[in-house]
Parts: C-alpha cells; structure tokens; sequence
C-alpha cells in the first residue's frame, strides 16, 4: 500500500486518540505474565481499531522493527530466569501490542493534529510551540548532520580516532550554529506575523 | 535508557508522571523567565539538534563509538530550564514519532533524562568551572566531569524506577545500569567537552559565563587534580550507600508491609533475575568500582581535554575578553 497522508480531525478528535491509546497501553502493560488470554483479547482490540483507522500495514510494520532491537536485548536478558520463556514471552507480546498501537495512531494522525489534541488537553502552549517547531525541523537539522558526518567520512584521511572526534565535534557545533541562527529567524517571522 | 512501556508499575508510573510534571511545569516558567523572548524558538530548534547530534559518531575507545545524548551541552549553552524543555520536546517525540521509550513509561523516562540529567549536569558544571577559574579551558574540561554526572546520575535513577517496579533487582539492576552508564558517561563527557570546544572557536559568545558564575581567575592544573579528587570522594560516598544501605533498606520495607508476594506470580517481568556482571561480580562493589573507574577516566579526560583540545587562540581571547571586562 503506498503512502497516504492522514485526513485532518478536530484537536478534539486527536485528543480523545491520544488518550484512547493512553489508556490502551496502560491496561497492556499492566497484564500479568502468562495471561495470555487477556493478551489476545487486546491484540484484538488492537487489530480491529488498526483496521477501522485503516493504517498502512508496512508503514505501521516498518516503525515496528524500528523501535524492537532495544526491547529485543531486555526480554533476550528475561531469558536468563526461572521461568523466563513465559516471561520475555509476556514481555514480547506486551511492547509489540504497545508499540503498534503508537505507531497506528502515529501512521493516521497528522503530527499538527496531535499537537491540536495536547492543546486541547491542556498541555502549556510554550512545550506545544517547542513541539512544533522541533517536528518542523528535525529533518532539516538531521539532513544537515548527515551531510556533516559524511564530510567528515571523506575527508577525514587518517583513521585516528582524535581526527574524527574532533571532525564530529565541529559538525555538531555547525549544527548547533545554524539551529541558533534559525531559531532567530523564527522569531522574526513570528513577531513578523504577530506574535506579542 | 529508554523505558519501554510494561517495565514500569503503575505506582512507579504514576509517581514519576506527577514529579517529571512539576518539573517540566517549573522548567517552562524558569525558561520563560530566563530566556529573552526572541529566544524561545531556540527550544524547539535545540530539541532537533539534538535530535541531529545523536546521528554523529563519537570514537571512544577500543573500536567501541558513542553518540552525543546532549542534556549537558545544552544545559551548559542554554540554562537548565531551557535545557529541561528542549529534552522534553526530544523525549516525548521520541515517544510519539518513532516508539522509542513507552507512553506509560514517558513520566519515568522524562524524569531522568529531561529533568534529573540536565539538573545534574549543571549542578556539576557551574561550580567545577568556577573553582577552576572559570576561564574557557576550564570550563570546557568541567563539561567532560558534568556530562558524566549527569549520565551517571540518570542512569542510577533509572535503575532505581527499575527495581522500585520490581521488574529488576536493585543489586542486579544498579550494577548493570552503573557500570554501562560509567563508560557511557565518559563518552558523553568528552563529547559534551569537544562540541562546547568547537562552538566556542565560532561563538565565544555563547559559551560566555553568565553573570551568576563569577569572575575568572587563574586555573591551575593542580588545582583541577585536588577538585577531582574531591569530587571522586564525593562520589563514592554518593555512590557507597545507594549500592549497599538501599536494597536491604528497600527490601526490609517490602517484607514488613507484606508486599514479597510469597505465592502470586510477579505482576511484572524480572528481566535481569539473578544477572550478574561476569567480571566485576555483583551487587555493590561493581557498582562502586564502576562509579571509580567512571570518574577517574572522567578526571583523566577533562584534564586531557584542557591542555590539548581547547584551541589556544580561543583560551587567550577569552581570557582577554575576561581582561577586558574586569577592567
């Protein structure tokens, strides 16, 4: 299925998703090891709410295997118990049902929406614009820092860990120079627009 | 040290969503206060520099590489309020965009590395720096002892969150995280160090210390080995009760309330059970040793870090300007 964007919803709408999935995943992670039963029964819910949203099934997959290694070394280490295959068994099955509920909502929600939805919750106006404006240019600052890093892959000759420290160094410190430099701009372009 | 979702119990969950609350709420009033208006978009922009920084890859030691977590450096450029804010933005994203760390756990996961970290590493930084003399050398080489404080600390608190949920046993889970965290925290220490460094050789401006900080003075070498002896002692005894008073106090609380849960199952996973680290053996002398070893690589680094690294250019300017403003 090819990408599509989201249709829009009220913050009303993002807020009741946000906390709909809240109270998803607190009833998940609070399931008692070996419940299977209670397991399938969320997995259910789950599949149901994935079809109705109508994600995109390798979209919602690929966040998935993004976000897995990391819970994939705790329950290998769950192993190493009494009982352990029950146990990172329950683990498994719990962070898989918790991560894909985040990324189905993640997949159907517009990132502006959801930000509409902690407005309407209440959440202070200053984190929300900082949200905002995080999400608006986490690409261009990690563009910036890719093109950084491969500067220094090429053009650094000697393999000696100081050389690429200090390469490393420089280009987070551009980056930090031109995330200052376009914060200031924002702030012209908000105050330009009538902020305050 | 992100917390997935299921690791934490609901009390835990629920107390660390009220503290990481209060402090994130305190931070943005702190933040508004502190920082001009022209500079509030900062905090969103710093949050994806971050966000930037982490793809950069930081060679450590042995062919192992670190990444810049970045709660120091921008307590350091920012202020700890701001600095609080901008790791807010980089954690709950991190929850909502791309899954990592869970949204039952994000109270626990704000705690330690928006709120406690970037606290921690200022905590450390302004009064190291100023001991030294305050120049930019010093205060680059206080960056390497606070970005391992700092890591040191979240990690401590981490496991701590860990246990008190009873999915890890305290002496499983403060040696692992300690000892982990220890070569994590020099890592980030050095790290901190060179980028403050490298946006000092362009923006001595923004590295500047603040008004709070105090005049410069002269900075000594001896001095900064007699402070980090100090703070190493400091350490141990931070470190020495945490890893051998907490877990008999802690299970002696659980026992006398009656929560050992004799015959029901554990609510929640054990992942570490009876782990142990093969080469240090467990419980609190890992723990110990690795809090030891952490800071005097820490040590080692920073007074490294300020003879070598920070360019010599800089460090004259800088104690120019100092010159000039005293004047």
């Amino acid at each position: 299925m090819s990408a599509r964007m989201p249709g829009s919803c009220t913050p009303h709408g993002a807020a009741a998703r946000l906390l709909t999935v809240l109270a998803f995943v607190a009833v998940v992670a609070s399931t008692r090891t070996g419940d299977w039963t209670r397991l399938a029964a969320l997995a259910l819910g789950l599949a149901s709410a994935w079809a109705i949203a109508r994600a995109s099934l390798r979209a919602v997959l690929v966040r998935l295997a993004l976000a897995q290694p990391f819970v994939v070394g705790l329950e290998l280490l769950a192993l190493f118990q009494p009982d352990g295959l029950r146990v990172a068994a329950t683990l498994a099955g719990k962070s898989t049902l918790c991560i894909l509920a985040l990324a189905v909502l993640a997949d159907r929600t517009r990132f502006t929406d959801l930000l509409a939805g902690l407005r309407a919750l209440r959440v202070p106006a200053l984190l929300v614009t900082a949200l905002g404006l995080t999400e608006r240019y986490l690409a261009l600052l990690v563009g910036e820092a890719r093109r950084a890093s491969r500067a220094v892959t090429s053009r650094t000759f000697s393999r000696r860990r100081a050389g690429v420290r200090a390469a490393s160094a420089a280009g987070a410190a551009a980056v930090f120079l031109r995330a200052t430099a376009r914060a200031e701009r924002v702030a012209l372009a908000m105050r330009a627009r009538g902020l305050r | 040290m992100h917390v997935p979702d299921g690791f934490l119990d609901p009390t835990t969950a629920i107390a660390c969503g009220v503290l990481a609350a209060a402090g994130v709420a305190a931070a943005l009033r702190g933040a508004r206060r502190t920082l001009p208006p022209e500079r509030l978009p900062l905090l969103g922009t710093a949050a994806a520099f971050v966000f930037a920084a982490q793809m950069l890859n930081f060679p450590v030691a042995a062919g192992t590489s670190g990444h810049l977590l970045g709660a120091t450096l921008v307590a350091i450029l920012l202020g700890t309020p701001a600095a609080t804010v901008v790791m807010t933005c980089v954690v709950v994203l991190q929850c909502l965009l791309f899954q990592d760390g869970g949204l039952t756990a994000l109270g626990g996961n704000l705690l330690t590395m928006a709120v406690v970290a970037p606290s921690v590493g200022a905590a450390v930084h302004a009064p190291l720096a100023r001991a030294l003399g305050g120049s930019l050398p010093a205060r680059v080489a206080a960056a390497v002892v606070a970005g391992f404080a700092s890591t040191l600390a979240a990690a401590v608190l981490c496991a701590a969150l860990l246990a008190s949920s009873g999915t890890v046993a305290w002496s499983a889970a403060l040696p692992a995280m300690a000892v982990v965290h220890a070569l994590v925290g020099v890592g980030e220490g050095l790290a901190t160090a060179l980028v403050l460094a490298a946006v000092a050789r362009r923006r001595p401006d923004l590295v500047a210390p603040t008004a709070t900080e105090g005049a410069p003075g002269p900075a000594p070498v001896a001095s900064l080995a007699a402070l980090g002896l100090v703070v190493a002692a400091a350490l141990v005894v931070f470190v020495a009760p945490l890893a051998c008073g907490w877990p008999d106090g802690l299970e002696h609380v659980a026992t006398s309330l009656g929560f050992e849960r004799a015959a029901a199952p554990p609510p929640l996973a054990a992942p570490w059970g009876d782990y142990e680290i093969p080469v240090l053996g467990a419980g609190p002398v890992a723990a110990i040793a690795a809090g030891l070893l952490g800071a005097a690589a820490a040590f080692l680094v920073a007074w490294f870090v300020a003879r070598r690294v920070v360019p010599v250019g800089v460090a004259q300017a800088s104690a120019h300007a100092a010159d000039a403003g005293r004047t």
